[in-house]
C-alpha cells in the first residue's frame, strides 16, 4: 500500500506533458559517423501555454552524458557552447536543429539502429518532464 | 686602467653580438613566415606524403577544414558535397580535387579521418598535418580556427570557419564558398568555375 501511495505522489509531482501543452515534432538523433565521439539530437518543441519553460536538463538510456549544447557563427567562425538551458516560450516554437540548438549526446550505450526509437526526456525548471521518443536518423546525404 | 678598459671593450662587444643575435633572429622568424609556402607543406594522406603542389595539377581545388567531434558543420558540409558530387558529370568531377583537412591533430589521426570520410564521397580525401604548421597553413588560405576549452564532456572544441576554399588551377586565385548558401547556388559557383578554367 505504502508503495502504491508512494508511486502516485510521485507520478502526480513529475507530470508528463501532453502533447496539446508542449508539442513535441520530429524528434531525431543522428547516427554518428565512425570515429564521430558525439552525436546530436534534434527537435522541434511547441509551446502551447501561456507560461515560459525552461530545459535544463536531459536525460535517457541511450547516451551516458547529454549536454545542451549552442551553435553561433561570430566572426566568420562556427561556434560551439554548452548552455545551462533553453528557453521555450509560452505561445512559439522552439527549433533545435542543425547550426542551432541541439542536444549533445557523450558515450552513446550501443549503435544506434535506422529508425529505431529512443527515449528522451527533457526536464524542465518546475521539474516536469517533457518525454520524447527520438528516430535515430543518418546524416543526410551519406552513402 | 688597462684591464679595466678591456673588461669595458668586452662587455660592449657582447652586448653587440647579443643584438645582432636578436635582430637575426627576428629577421629569420619574419622570413620564415613570408617564406612558408602552404603548397609544398607536407599533408598526410591516407595514401602517404602529398603536397599541394604534387597532387592538384589541372585541378580545381577544393579545401575544407573541420574536425571529427563537430556535430554539425562538417559532416553537414561533406554530406552536401557529395550530393554535389553525385550530380555532376564525370568530366566535370574528374577536374575537382577536395581535400579535407583536420583542424584536431590531437585527436584525429589520419586512420580515423579515413575511416569517417569513408561513408562520403570518393571524392573526399582526408588529409593530417603537423600542429606546429596549421596556424600558417590556415591562415594563407583566410581561414581561422582556434581550440577553446569548455565545461564539458568534450573536454575542448574547435572554433572554425566554415566555407570551402576554391583554389584555380594555377593556385594563384581563390574563392570561399560559403557554408550558408543553397545547394543550388554551390552547384551554380562550382558549374562556373569549371566553365572558366576548363570551358566544361
Amino acid at each position: 500500500m505504502k508503495l502504491i501511495i508512494l508511486l502516485f505522489i510521485l507520478i502526480t509531482s513529475t507530470q508528463v506533458f501532453s502533447e496539446s501543452k508542449i508539442e513535441v515534432i520530429n524528434p531525431v538523433i543522428r547516427i554518428p559517423l565512425p570515429e564521430m565521439m558525439v552525436t546530436a539530437m534534434f527537435v522541434t518543441l511547441k509551446n502551447n501555454t501561456d507560461n515560459d519553460f525552461k530545459i535544463v536538463k536531459a536525460t535517457g538510456d541511450v547516451a551516458g552524458v547529454f549536454e545542451l549544447h549552442a551553435m553561433e557563427m561570430s566572426g566568420g567562425k562556427m561556434k560551439m557552447r554548452p548552455v545551462s538551458e533553453i528557453v521555450l516560450k509560452k505561445r512559439a516554437i522552439t527549433e533545435l536543429k542543425p547550426g542551432g540548438l541541439h542536444v549533445m549526446l557523450f558515450n552513446l550505450k550501443k549503435p544506434l539502429l535506422e529508425n529505431d526509437v529512443y527515449n528522451i526526456n527533457f526536464i524542465l525548471n518546475d521539474k516536469s518532464i517533457i518525454s520524447v521518443k527520438a528516430v535515430a536518423k543518418v546524416y543526410p546525404g551519406i552513402n | 686602467m688597462n684591464k679595466i678598459l678591456s673588461k669595458d671593450i668586452f662587455k660592449s662587444l657582447m652586448a653587440v653580438l647579443v643584438l645582432v643575435g636578436v635582430f637575426y633572429y627576428s629577421y629569420e622568424q619574419t622570413h620564415q613566415k613570408k617564406r612558408y609556402n602552404p603548397f609544398a607543406q607536407k599533408l598526410i594522406s591516407p595514401g602517404g606524403i602529398i603536397s599541394l603542389d604534387e597532387s592538384t595539377k589541372d585541378k580545381l581545388v577544393f579545401l575544407y577544414f573541420g574536425f571529427l567531434s563537430c556535430p554539425d558543420a562538417c559532416p553537414t558540409t561533406l554530406s552536401e558535397m557529395s550530393s554535389i558530387f553525385k550530380s555532376l558529370t564525370p568530366k566535370k568531377l574528374e577536374k575537382i580535387r577536395f581535400i579535407f583537412i583536420g583542424l584536431d591533430p590531437e585527436r584525429d589521426s589520419i586512420d580515423r579521418m579515413a575511416k569517417y570520410t569513408s561513408h562520403f564521397h570518393e571524392k573526399i580525401t582526408p588529409v593530417t598535418l603537423d600542429l606546429a604548421s596549421l596556424g600558417a597553413f590556415t591562415s594563407a588560405f583566410g581561414i581561422s580556427y582556434s581550440k577553446v576549452q569548455l565545461k564539458s564532456s568534450m573536454g575542448y572544441t574547435i572554433d572554425h570557419s566554415t566555407q570551402i576554399v576554391i583554389l584555380s588551377p594555377d593556385k594563384k586565385e581563390s574563392y570561399f564558398l560559403e557554408h550558408d548558401i543553397t545547394r543550388d547556388q554551390k552547384i551554380d559557383h562550382i558549374n562556373k568555375y569549371l566553365k572558366q578554367y576548363f570551358q566544361l
